[in-house]
């Protein structure tokens, strides 16, 4: 059974906003059982800004699937109706008040104004922005400092500024944690890679070219180099001038349908419109153009036929063609009916109005053009080595009896998807379901995935007071560098203890 | 000529029942009438026509009309007519979009050396 109730969740189309091209490459599970809950969107706000999120909820199968789809639907409609980043994470708590289940999922909310550059982002839990500075070095943004979803930690926003042709690029983590690489060496990678894709190898004269290498070539790049353990996803933001309005008269004559099929084609393309798209409305409005030409000035003249368009900042692509004759039927058009032009331009755009006055007749086409969201099958999930999540993870009991804060374990191998579950039970069992105090150590952690965070964030939650659950771990090592990203406090008291 | 106007050529198949038009260039409100003429003269090469629209940049509402028009000329003649164009081709979604029928590829028998004289 193929994922497709994965695939339904998340954004097949990206669309097309003015000033910031974005792309989304992601490379999902094969198989229902497999899924993972990463998730990704792409939401214009009514301030003419544009939301941008990557987000984790952890688990996997069918009930990842649902998981991802209440989050993204809310924090979908949260931007769109103008919510901050703010008001949309707190959203998002009440959810994981209700729904304990979404507890622990990261995302990472970005709010980027494609006029001024300013960006805004919350990291709950989840890796931050990657900055490509064109012409520059790569940087990440710093973890703006909140935990993962429903955990209790207070909404963090930070502030950044993207110049013209800056690139931001956000991924889950499993882009960063491959096989091969823990966190801190896939980061580095990462950087690297990215840089390199959108790099010297940029062409300038396609509109956000780069956004779409940035997702597409850095996915290509970083499965041949390690391949994957989990979910990948990649959404790239890339800000352009904000592009001009069109505007432009011809006399009303037979040439000017071409000249204005010309000029219209040109403006499209500098919009980023993809070629199909581009001869869609190339079609539409050469038939607004010929029935302007042909039926308003009839005997006239010397007329002017005029076409406006611009791009909404919800991503709407409106056209105008105005004239000021009053159209008339021609015999071949069917009595009281558009003519096939119009029908035409109807099929070819989905929404076209006509305005028709005493002293002129205007026809507006709407249209939405968006690129494909590229996603990917990743095929079978791997097995890894061993196949069982005891080879993996190893729980060893370190407790002393001079150990007065209770009793100490250690973990070593991966916490992750695979051994979440059982870490779990071994933590309510030796914490007795949360009576008793426990002192984790993860030195010997090698992995530390989404998932593996909410278990330990669970159990750090459900300890009763006088009962604390401590997390311990060297701040240079794989878990001290996860636990600082989703703002998880630790101590740095690993090395003193044998 | 302007390189953006339509051009017909005409390819009749050897046993001379069915004639290929290869159209290419802009079917439009300026060129349509030059289209007309270039396409009256070869419309009785052979009973079924097909019309091959691969090489058309733009194809207007008023030419798919026209196109519409022979196909009733040549069914009352008891021919046919056949619009053929490959995919993500301008002529194929202006067709698609209207409801016209369109295959993708020339069928195999007359894709090569079936011609005998080009007019």
């Amino acid at each position: 059974m193929s994922a497709d109730l994965q695939r339904a969740v998340l954004p097949t189309d990206i669309p097309l906003l003015p000033g910031v091209r974005v792309a989304a490459c992601a490379l999902l599970a094969e198989t229902d059982a497999d899924a993972r809950g990463d998730w990704f969107d792409v939401v214009p706000t009514p301030a003419g800004q544009v939301g941008l999120v990557v987000g984790d909820v952890g688990g996997r199968g069918v009930a990842a699937t649902v998981l991802t789809a209440r989050l993204r639907t809310l924090v979908g409609e949260r931007l769109a109706a103008g919510a901050s980043i703010g008001e949309t994470c707190a959203a998002a708590e009440a959810l994981a008040r209700r729904a304990p289940e979404v507890r622990g999922a990261t995302m990472c909310l970005l709010v980027l104004d494609p006029d001024s550059g300013e960006l805004r982002y919350c990291t709950a839990g989840h890796p931050p922005p990657l900055v490509l500075p064109a012409g520059g070095e790569p940087r990440y943004l710093p973890p703006s400092g909140s935990g993962p979803v429903g955990m209790g930690s207070a909404c963090a926003v930070a502030a950044a500024r993207l110049e013209p042709d800056d690139l931001v690029l956000l991924c889950t983590d499993g882009v960063l944690d491959r096989p091969g690489r823990d966190a801190t060496a896939g980061t580095v990678e990462l950087a690297q890679v990215a840089a390199d894709a959108v790099g010297e190898h940029g062409d300038h004269r396609v509109p956000g070219a780069a956004a779409e290498r940035a997702c597409v070539d850095v996915m290509d790049a970083l499965l041949r180099r390690t391949g994957h353990s989990d979910d990948l996803t990649l959404l790239s933001a890339q800000r352009l001038r904000r592009p001009d309005a069109l505007g432009m008269s011809w006399s009303a004559e037979a040439s000017a349908v071409r000249a204005s099929r010309v000029v219209l084609a040109e403006w499209l393309r500098g919009l980023g419109l993809d070629e199909a798209d581009l001869v869609s409305v190339q079609h539409a409005v050469g038939e607004l153009m010929t029935n302007a030409v042909e039926h308003a000035y009839v005997g006239a003249g010397s007329e002017t036929v005029r076409l406006e368009g611009a791009l909404t900042d919800d991503g709407e692509l409106r056209l105008r063609v105005s004239d000021h004759g009053i159209w008339r039927c021609t015999e071949r058009d069917p009595p009281g009916g558009l003519g096939r032009g119009l029908a035409m331009t109807r099929h070819l755009c989905g929404e076209l109005f006509l305005d028709r006055r005493v002293d002129g007749t205007s026809a507006t086409v709407c249209f939405r053009p968006a690129h494909p969201a590229r996603l990917l099958s990743a095929g079978p999930a791997p097995v890894p080595p061993g196949d069982g999540a005891r080879d993996r993870l190893a729980i060893r009991d370190r407790s002393t009896a001079s150990t007065a804060s209770g009793a100490r374990i250690r973990l070593d191998g991966a916490v992750d998807e695979a051994t979440a579950v059982r870490l779990q039970a071994e933590l309510r069992h030796r914490t007795q379901a949360g009576t008793r105090p426990l002192t984790v150590d993860l030195t010997g952690v090698t992995r530390l995935t989404a998932g593996g965070v909410a278990v330990l964030h669970g159990a750090m939650r459900d300890a009763l007071p006088g009962a604390p659950l401590r997390l311990c771990a060297p701040p240079d090592s794989v878990a001290g560098y996860v636990l600082d990203l989703v703002a998880l406090p630790y101590a740095d008291d690993a090395a003193r203890v044998p | 000529m302007l390189l953006n106007e339509p051009t017909v050529v005409c390819t009749p198949t050897r046993d001379g029942r069915c004639a290929i038009l290869s159209v290419g260039g802009e079917v439009d409100l300026a060129t349509l009438p030059r289209f007309r003429r270039a396409l009256v003269p070869v419309l009785d090469a052979a009973s079924v026509l097909v019309v091959s629209l691969d090489d058309v940049g733009h194809l207007s509402a008023a030419g798919v009309r026209f196109l519409e028009e022979i196909r009733a000329v040549k069914e009352d003649q008891g021919g046919g007519l056949l619009l053929q164009c490959g995919e993500h081709r301008p002529a194929r979604l202006v067709l698609q979009a209207l409801g016209i029928p369109v295959i993708t590829e020339l069928p195999i028998s007359l894709r090569s050396g079936a011609s005998v004289t080009p007019p």
